[in-house]
């Protein structure tokens, strides 16, 4: 352990060590210099030592008095003896205690020409540092901690508590790491950091004055929306309790209103939640300008990936300006479209990019860049390979294969999908081993595997990722279903199973999406194209049952319900009830299993594909089941600065490498599955960057592919900073009073008269210093004097009259 | 003996010869001798003329009936005898063994000098001599006698006379005034480190006997100067007592205490007419004495 000893004034250590040298110096000279003398005239010495007694008792009493005040001082002056309101305290030039806590959030990024709010916040900062003398106490905290391993959301001590001139150093050593993060401050957080407490100051760090440098962002300084908690003025509250002035230094400046300040609020796929490789799509781009100048022509460019040049550029014709007073913006949205020769040709994780600039020649450039770009993350499919193993009924007028080709790839339908439609069992199961024609979604019609081969290899297929859909009919078996896939864990499909058959002779069922339903695809039904439901409403014979698993044969980890009934999260459609007002059981359900999907059906194909009962919402509801089902979440992949990095990677994933804009490669800690079929688990909270942050790893080559050559998989993350910290609206000065009634906040715009207040005339003072040098006055006086004054001592004498001499 | 024997009466050189009658002789001889007359009278009942009165005369030799006439103050001078008897009363006190620091001898080796010599004197002039030695009280007495055995057996009883502790002048001084049956001259040499009233007293009792007293103060240059720079702890020679002082701070009020004490002593004496002749026992005694005697002879009328 090192100890590293620092003392604040070497020269007067230097001094008290020469100090301490000359009583021992006097003493040693003292003591040479008696000199033994037999005398005879003692009786005149008597009388002299006697009749000057008074005097001697005098000079004693003085030097006893010098040396009793020397310890008193000493002690006095250990003790730091602090006085208040007096004349006392000029003379102790009384000590500071600046805290400083400095904006370092996204707003303060926000540039006028070459200058940007943060070097402001860095002047204060070093003016105020430059006013500290030998014995004040300075400690620099930042709103959103700028330390490059950091989140950047979460407030940091940048300099701990440092004295005098060697803490004023430390503090412009600390300075230079000041920069604006990308994420919002939370002042709340940010003023509990800069209690006495938490910065450890001592008793003796007098004359406390918080000074808080700031852009007077107007979003910071709004009342809470509900009046009861308002977590900024309790931390206020609790400073000033602690004896803790607070100043405001405004470092904003004026202009912010009339800076250009264009930004895109938000990116969005268009039209399709799907992006399948070699295939061109379409984008929205919500952009808004927050200056109080309309802006005509801004560029907007598209960027894919990390590659320099963009892939689009669009004018926007007008932005128009925002409110004056408020800066409320309009929104305008911008629709893009990625043609096909531009768009990702390969399938995986992507990013795209845009970014919103001033049209060239503008006399000044945006004045928060970071606000001006946004990222989306993509997952682009590749083609997907539907496979379907459907009988047709008896006597049947139409041919399942053709009228399901043509749902997916007939004529003018693109080329996202591919079709195969096998006639048997060990056709199905070839494709479900063969890696090269591995579906994506199978569909079952009418079809039981009764091979356990073909049982497993299914099983297997969905609870890897792979989707299926059944459809049962005249000659499904329900109960050969249930037994091949809710029985040896090999094989098992859960979680339905299917129930009693129904037929109906007399009238028929009808369906119905559940408008409760908190299922997507149901949810899309109802809110997108479902009147064809209503409208041409497929009259069902004959259905099955849906019930839930049998107790205790559900694999873990089990579909978490919603509340209310527990399949309700699950139900696409059900079948109507009575008037139809009631709802009905469920007619349609579908869910997870493993790692991939099942959508159970309790009707038959044939119910619905018949002359007479051919509903267009079947295509549409395999389409959408095929893409739904096999759709590769982005849920988690697009988030804000500051919020952390959740998702799970395969079991055999190799370690993962994520890759930081700006930062390079760090290896995140993964969290190991508890249980079978969980993925393992990656929490990444450090997330301080805005741009396009990469998660890649390897996985072991696919069962049975040839060459067996490593998979290498990417995620995508999209991190974008909040919109709304670009404000540049401030918040004026009485508004900023008036947040802390009663109060009498004080709030100074420039270095000058921030600096000048925070070093006002202060109440105390310590007198520590005056204190030593009394001390160190009176040891070197006390030798002196006795020196001076000389050693009498009498033994045994008696004056001329035969007394006891004195 | 010639002037050049004068260079020998110095106290160093004095302190290199051997034997105290010869040292009394040479001081004698070197300084004295220019003197005719006796600077020391007696008492006689003779009356030989008259003189005019000087401050200081006996007023009891006033001859009142020339001032009835006259309004003149006139002393009646009577003849004197050879019949003077001096005694020598010398301190041999541990006190007066002190010796100064520059100093190659004591208090006592030069109060012995000066009574030796004085002795000497008065054998010379066929007068008669005594001595007494005393510390807190009279040790030794020698009754009065005028030849050279007896003044050979005096400066013989002073040069053996050895030191002892404790001191009492005034004691000593009424034992010598109950001692001495005639009037004469009482010649004391002493530091006088005494209480300075016992001391007075003493002195008075011999004037009130009718002695004429002459008082020798013996004493160092250190103890008049009080030199001493360093931190010095004082060892009292007649008792336990010891002082550690810081001289320098001390001398002032040590020499008023010196200076006090002489001018009270010196006070008493002039009020009982006795000569108080101070003795620095770094000066030359014959310079010293020549120059008292000289003037005790002028005072004379001689």
């Amino acid at each position: 352990m090192t100890v590293l000893a620092v003392f604040l004034h070497p020269a007067l250590l230097a001094a008290g060590a020469a100090a301490a040298a000359v009583p021992i110096l006097i003493h040693l000279l003292n003591r040479r210099r008696v000199r033994p003398l037999a005398w005879a005239a003692m009786p005149w010495l008597l009388a002299a030592l006697k009749k000057h007694q008074r005097r001697l008792k005098l000079e004693n009493w003085l030097i006893l008095f010098l040396r009793c005040a020397a310890l008193a001082l000493l002690g006095t002056g250990l003790a730091r003896w602090v006085v208040s309101d007096s004349a006392l305290t000029a003379l102790a030039r009384p000590k500071r205690t600046v805290v400083m806590l400095l904006d370092t959030s996204f707003s303060t990024g926000a540039r006028t020409g070459a200058r940007a709010v943060s070097d402001r916040v860095r002047e204060v900062a070093d003016t105020l540092l430059a006013g500290l003398s030998s014995n004040d106490v300075a400690v620099i905290v930042v709103s959103n901690d700028v330390r490059p391993d950091r989140t950047g959301t979460r407030p940091a001590v940048l300099l701990p508590r440092a004295v005098g001139r060697d803490g004023a150093s430390r503090g412009r050593q600390a300075l230079s790491a000041v920069r604006p993060t990308e994420a919002p401050a939370s002042w709340a957080d940010a003023l509990a950091e800069c209690t006495p407490k938490k910065l450890q100051l001592q008793t003796q760090d007098v004359n406390r004055v918080l000074v808080w440098v700031t852009d007077l962002q107007a979003r910071d300084w709004q009342p809470p929306a509900d009046r009861g908690a308002d977590p900024v003025r309790d931390a206020v509250d609790a400073l000033r309790r602690e004896g803790v002035e607070l100043q405001v230094v405004d470092v904003g400046g004026e202009d912010g209103a009339a800076l250009p300040n264009l930004v895109v609020t938000e990116l969005a796929l268009a039209g399709t939640a799907d992006v399948f490789a070699g295939h061109g799509f379409q984008a929205t781009v919500r952009v808004a300008n927050f200056g109080t100048k309309p802006v005509a022509r801004a560029t907007l460019r598209l960027f894919l990936d990390d590659q320099p040049s963009p892939v689009k550029t669009v004018t926007v014709p007008l932005l128009p300006a925002a409110d004056a007073r408020t800066l409320a913006a309009k929104t305008v949205d911008v629709p893009v479209e990625v043609p096909r020769d531009v768009a990702p040709k390969t399938p995986g994780a992507h990013a795209l990019r845009v970014e919103l600039t001033p049209p060239e020649g503008a006399a000044s450039s945006d004045a928060v860049g970071l606000d001006s770009r946004r990222v989306l993350a993509l997952d682009v499919r590749s083609r997907l390979r539907i496979v379907s193993w459907v009988e047709a009924p008896p006597k049947a007028a139409f041919d399942p294969d053709a009228l399901l080709r043509g749902f997916f790839v007939g004529e003018g339908l693109g080329d996202e999908f591919e079709f195969d439609g096998v006639r048997s069992e060990e056709e199905l199961r070839r494709q479900l081993v063969d890696p090269a024609r591995r579906p994506g979604f199978v569909i079952l019609g009418n079809r039981v595997p009764r091979n356990p081969e073909t049982q497993r290899e299914l099983a297997r297929y969905v609870n890897e990722g792979g989707a299926l859909a059944v459809f049962p009919g005249a000659d499904f078996d329900e109960t050969q279903w249930n037994d091949a896939f809710g029985g040896a864990a090999g094989a098992r499909l859960l979680p339905f199973r299917y129930g009693p058959r129904e037929t109906r002779t007399e009238g028929a069922w009808g369906l119905d999406f559940d408008r409760a339903s908190a299922h997507p695809m149901s949810r899309e039904f109802v809110s997108g194209e479902a009147h064809f439901v209503a409208d041409v409403a497929p009259r069902l014979r004959g259905r099955l049952k849906l019930l839930p698993p049998a107790p205790g044969t559900t694999p873990s980890p089990a579909p978490t319900p919603v509340a209310g009934r527990p399949e309700d999260d699950l139900v696409v459609l059900r079948y109507k009830e009575g008037d139809g007002l009631l709802a009905g059981p469920a007619a349609l359900v579908e869910g997870p299993v493993g790692l991939g999907r099942v959508l159970y059906a309790g009707f038959a194909l044939d119910d619905l594909w018949t002359v007479e009962g051919y509903v267009l919402f079947l295509p549409v509801l395999l389409n959408d089941a095929s893409l739904g089902m096999t759709r590769t979440s982005v849920v988690g992949r697009n988030l804000l600065v500051g919020m952390p990095i959740r998702t799970t990677l395969p079991d055999d994933a190799a370690p993962p490498r994520l890759s930081i804009p700006g930062r390079g490669e760090e290896a995140p800690t993964l969290r190991a599955a508890t249980a079978a079929g969980e993925r393992r688990a990656l929490l990444f909270d450090r997330v301080g960057t805005a741009g396009v942050w990469r998660l890649a790893y390897e996985r072991p080559p696919e069962r049975g592919a040839t060459p067996a050559t490593p998979r290498r998989e990417e995620q995508v993350f999209g991190v974008n900073p909040d919109a709304a910290e670009g404000s540049l609206l401030r918040a004026e000065r009485a508004a900023v009073r008036s947040r802390f009634p009663g109060l009498d906040l004080k709030v100074t715009s420039g270095l000058d008269e921030g600096a000048a207040t925070a070093f006002a005339p202060v109440r105390e003072g310590e007198l520590t210093k005056w204190l030593l040098i009394a001390v160190l006055a009176i040891l070197l006086l006390e030798p002196y004097l006795a020196m001076r004054f000389g050693r009498h001592d009498a033994r045994g004498a008696k004056d001329a009259g035969g007394k006891e001499a004195a | 003996m010639t002037t050049d024997s004068r260079r020998y009466l110095d106290p160093r050189v004095l302190d290199k010869i051997e034997g105290l009658d010869l040292k009394a002789r040479l001081i004698v001889e070197g300084y004295i001798s220019g003197l005719h007359r006796s600077p020391f009278r007696g008492f006689s009942v003779e009356f030989a003329e008259h003189r005019e009165y000087v401050p200081g005369d006996d007023i009891r030799f006033l001859d009142w009936k020339v001032y009835g006439r006259s309004d003149r103050l006139y002393i009646k001078r009577y003849e004197d005898e050879t019949n003077l008897e001096a005694t020598l009363v010398v301190d041999v006190s541990a006190s007066m063994t002190y010796r100064g620091v520059s100093c190659a001898h004591t208090k006592l080796d030069y109060a012995r000098w000066a009574a030796a010599a004085l002795a000497y004197l008065i054998t010379q002039q066929q007068d008669a001599v005594g001595l007494c030695l005393f510390d807190d009280h009279v040790r030794k007495t020698l009754p009065t006698g005028n030849n050279p055995l007896h003044l050979k057996t005096i400066i013989g009883a002073l040069d053996q006379a050895a030191p002892t502790p404790g001191t009492a002048v005034g004691k000593a001084l009424k034992e010598v005034a109950e001692t001495l049956r005639r009037r004469g001259l009482v010649l004391l040499f002493s530091d006088l480190l005494d209480d300075p009233r016992t001391i007075v007293a003493g002195l008075e009792a011999l004037r009130h006997r009718g002695h004429e007293v002459v008082v020798f103060h013996v004493l160092d240059r250190d103890e008049t100067t009080f030199p001493f720079e360093r931190l010095t702890r004082f060892t009292d020679l007649e008792g336990p007592t010891e002082v550690v002082a810081d001289p320098e701070a001390l001398r002032v009020a040590y020499l008023a205490e010196v200076e006090d004490f002489q001018r009270r002593v010196r006070r008493s004496c002039l009020a009982n007419r006795i000569d108080f002749v101070p003795l620095d026992t770094t000066e030359p005694l014959g310079t010293t004495l020549s120059a008292y005697l000289a003037r005790r002879s002028a005072r004379r009328g001689r």
